[in-house]
This record gives structure tokens, C-alpha cells and sequence, in this order.
């Protein structure tokens, strides 16, 4: 796997004049694209990847629409949470939503109703409870407690307003906690 | 193989290229220019409905019977269900801009009335409000029956109320045919009548005076509503016409 020093805005001004230089930015992105698509879909290994190369491929055709005062993995992310979200109403298929120990110690660490020592205990039930709460609230519990995106970043993936996403989070923590129960 | 090779081999094989930057520019300038738009109108809007507040009869407030009637005949529905949709106009380009997303549904509300209320204000103050709905009643027949609405609270003969298209002219006598349809003979000679207002069949009039009989009105107040715009051309305000020269008078106020 080709590693890059080069800045991620340097990496698209590459890729745009040359489709090689694209693969050091696939690169960076491929694994947390994956695993974002995963925890937001709960898809198959199969089905994630088909989303992760339709992701790239959108983001290689619309590279001339980055906007450089957003960061790259925000846009990324963007596309394919969107790509994700097209996916799943035309397959209407969610096999099971995984997550790994660390990611849900990170979440259980800000919901105050789970305590992160015997989190392999209940991995199960906050698994089924992810699965259980609507869509919109699983999205920013993932963005926020599992892939650690603050606020603005959220917001330029999900383009809502950053006031909309404190009151989708804690909303989401509300009904998170009231279903765990 | 690594998926991220298996991808790049497969923008090869497709020839698949990035979308030219000028497709994304164009579609950033539509959906700006999208919402200039909506500011531009709902500017118009705004000078239009102060306009429309401003020119009530609000002098004959206190005389007529039904003050709630007045005031909700007052509200200029159309501009304000046209200033909506403005609104929405406005929304959704700004939504559809690159950072729109940052901004909630209030602020681009609340930002939208505050330009437009500036600018519409500024538009009034230059007489824009006055003038545009002058041409949209001259152009639009439509619009001028629509707008009828607000002058039924001088329907109130009792009230020595009375407003009606007069079509004929007998000495000192119109002859009106009022919103209702029904013909009164008006009494003018307690008032002065412009000139012209003999010599145009259909002109709306508006009076203040006091019911006679069914169907007789004695006028102590005449108002023509024709837009103010023309009125103020000469000679009309300076000079009132003599009756011989009635119809170039009337070509001039034109």
C-alpha cells in the first residue's frame, strides 16, 4: 500500500491531472470508508466494498467540485454516507451491524448508561440496540462517539446545521439510553 | 489485490474522467443567482405591501361601521402569498449553495426579511412600491379585479359610504353602478369632480356623502381611483381642464 506525505488538498490536484496519483488518497481512505459504511449500513463485507468502490469512483468524477475550505475526509465522508444512504433504499437488505470492542467502548464511555468494563457482556444488546433506534440518530452516534468527529465535521458530512447536530446527538444519546433500558 | 487498485483499474478500463470544474461553477452561479432573484422580488414584494398599507383609506377608519372587516380587507393577501413563496424560492437556493447547509431554516428567514425589508423599504421611499403596482393594475386585468377585494368596505351607503364604475353623466348627476351591481344616481354638485372623471365610462369612484333615497346618493367627497402615478402628470394637477379640452386632457394624464 502506497503511503503519502503530501497534503490530502496536494493529493487532489495530483489526481486531477493525473489518475495515479488518485490511489494515495484511496489509500488513506480506504479502511475508515469501509468501516464507516459498515457501521452505518449493516452491510456484508461484499456489499460494503461494491459502496466503498462506488464512493471513490463518485469522488474521482466530482474531485473538481472539493471544496478546499472543507477538509477531505469531511467531503469523503460525505459522499459516502450518501452513497451508503442510495444503497441501502435500493437493496432494503441489512444483514447485521458490527462493531469492535474499541468501538464501543468509546461509545459506552459517553452514554452513561453503560459502563465500559464489562462492555463484551452486553456487546449484544448495544449492538441490537444500535439497530433498533432510527437511522438519523445511529448516524451521529457512529459520526461522534465511534469515528471521534467533532461537531464541525460532522455537520459537513451530514450538511446540517452544527445546532442541528448538538440537538441530533443528544437526542440520539436520549433514545440510545431509553432503549438500552 | 487491494480494493483500491481493483478500483483505479477499473476508472482505467471505463475511461472514466473528472467532471469539468466549469459544470460545478455554472450550477454554484445558478442557485446564487436563483436567490438574488428571490431577494429581488421579495424586495418588490415588500414595497409593494407598504405601499398598499400606506395608501388605506385610513382617514375614513373612524367612520366606517365595521372596523375588523376594514382592517382584515386592509392586508394585501397576494403580495404577502407571493413574499412566501419568495421565501421558499429563496430557501432552496441558498440550500443548494455550498455552505447553505450551515444555516437553519430562522436564519435564512430571518436573514431574507431583513434584506428585503431594507430593501423594499428603500424601494418604497423612491416611490417603486407605488409605481409597480400602478403598472400591474393598468396591465393586468386580473390582478385589478383581485385586487378589488380592498375597496369593499365602501360599500356601506348607510354609512355614506359608496363606491361603484360610473358610466354615464347627467348635469350635476353620475350615474354609478356599485360593487353590487346596483345603479345610483350620485348628486355632485356639493363637489368638485375632476374633469376628466366625465369623460371616462368605467372609472372607479370612491365617495364620502350620504344615502338620498334607494337609490340616490348625495356626494360631499369624490375620489377617482386611478393610479397616483398618472395623476401627478400635468396639466392634470395644475391646470384642470375645461370642458372642451376634455379629451386632449384626458390624453395627456396618459
Amino acid at each position: 500500500m502506497i503511503k503519502s506525505e503530501k497534503t490530502d488538498q496536494e493529493l487532489v490536484k495530483l489526481a486531477l491531472q493525473d489518475k495515479e496519483q488518485f490511489l494515495p488518497l484511496m489509500n488513506k481512505y480506504e479502511k475508515p470508508l469501509f468501516y464507516y459504511i459498515k457501521r452505518i449500513s449493516g452491510f456484508n463485507k461484499e456489499d460494503a466494498e461494491d459502496v466503498l468502490q462506488d464512493t471513490f469512483i463518485k469522488i474521482y468524477k466530482n474531485l473538481n467540485a472539493y471544496d478546499e475550505n472543507l477538509k477531505f475526509s469531511s467531503w469523503a465522508y460525505r459522499i459516502a454516507h450518501n452513497q451508503t444512504i442510495s444503497e441501502f433504499r435500493k437493496r432494503k437488505t441489512r444483514q447485521h451491524y458490527f462493531y469492535e470492542e474499541k468501538d464501543l467502548i468509546n461509545l459506552a464511555d459517553n452514554l452513561d448508561s453503560i459502563s465500559s468494563e464489562n462492555i463484551l457482556h452486553i456487546k449484544v444488546d448495544i449492538e441490537n440496540t444500535l439497530a433498533k433506534i432510527p437511522d438519523k440518530y445511529r448516524e451521529v452516534l457512529v459520526l461522534k462517539f465511534i469515528e471521534q468527529k467533532d461537531y464541525k465535521e460532522i455537520s459537513d458530512i451530514l450538511k446540517k446545521p452544527i445546532g442541528t447536530v448538538g440537538t441530533l446527538i443528544n437526542r440520539a444519546k436520549k433514545k440510545f439510553q431509553a432503549e438500552f433500558k | 489485490m487491494d480494493l483500491s487498485k481493483k478500483i483505479l483499474e477499473k476508472i482505467t478500463h471505463d475511461k472514466i474522467t473528472p467532471k469539468p470544474r466549469y459544470t460545478f461553477l455554472v450550477k454554484n452561479y445558478l442557485v446564487w443567482a436563483g436567490a438574488g432573484l428571490a431577494i429581488f422580488l421579495g424586495m418588490q414584494a415588500v414595497a409593494i405591501i407598504i405601499y398598499l398599507v400606506k395608501s388605506q383609506d385610513w382617514d375614513i377608519y373612524q367612520s366606517v361601521s365595521n372596523r375588523g372587516e376594514f382592517l382584515i380587507l386592509s392586508i394585501p393577501y397576494f403580495w404577502i402569498i407571493s413574499l412566501a413563496l419568495f421565501i421558499f424560492l429563496a430557501y432552496y437556493n441558498v440550500k443548494h449553495t455550498r455552505s447553505g447547509y450551515k444555516y437553519r431554516f430562522s436564519t435564512i428567514l430571518i436573514g431574507y426579511f431583513i434584506l428585503t425589508a431594507i430593501l423594499g423599504g428603500t424601494s418604497y421611499a423612491f416611490g417603486l412600491g407605488e409605481s409597480l403596482e400602478g403598472v400591474f393594475t393598468e396591465k393586468l386585468p386580473v390582478y385589478e379585479r383581485m385586487m378589488q377585494y380592498r375597496h369593499k368596505i365602501w360599500q356601506d351607503p348607510e354609512q355614506g359610504l359608496l363606491i361603484g364604475k360610473m358610466f354615464d353623466v347627467s348635469g350635476e348627476t353620475l350615474i354609478i353602478r356599485d360593487l353590487e351591481r346596483k345603479e345610483w344616481l350620485v348628486d355632485i354638485s356639493s363637489t368638485t369632480v375632476p374633469d376628466f372623471v366625465k369623460t371616462k365610462p368605467g372609472i372607479l369612484l370612491k365617495m364620502i356623502g350620504e344615502k338620498i333615497s334607494e337609490n340616490e346618493f348625495k356626494a360631499s367627497k369624490l375620489h377617482p381611483i386611478i393610479p397616483k402615478h398618472l395623476m401627478k402628470k400635468p396639466p392634470f394637477d395644475k391646470s384642470p381642464c375645461k370642458m372642451k379640452e376634455i379629451g386632449a386632457c384626458a390624453r395627456n394624464i396618459r
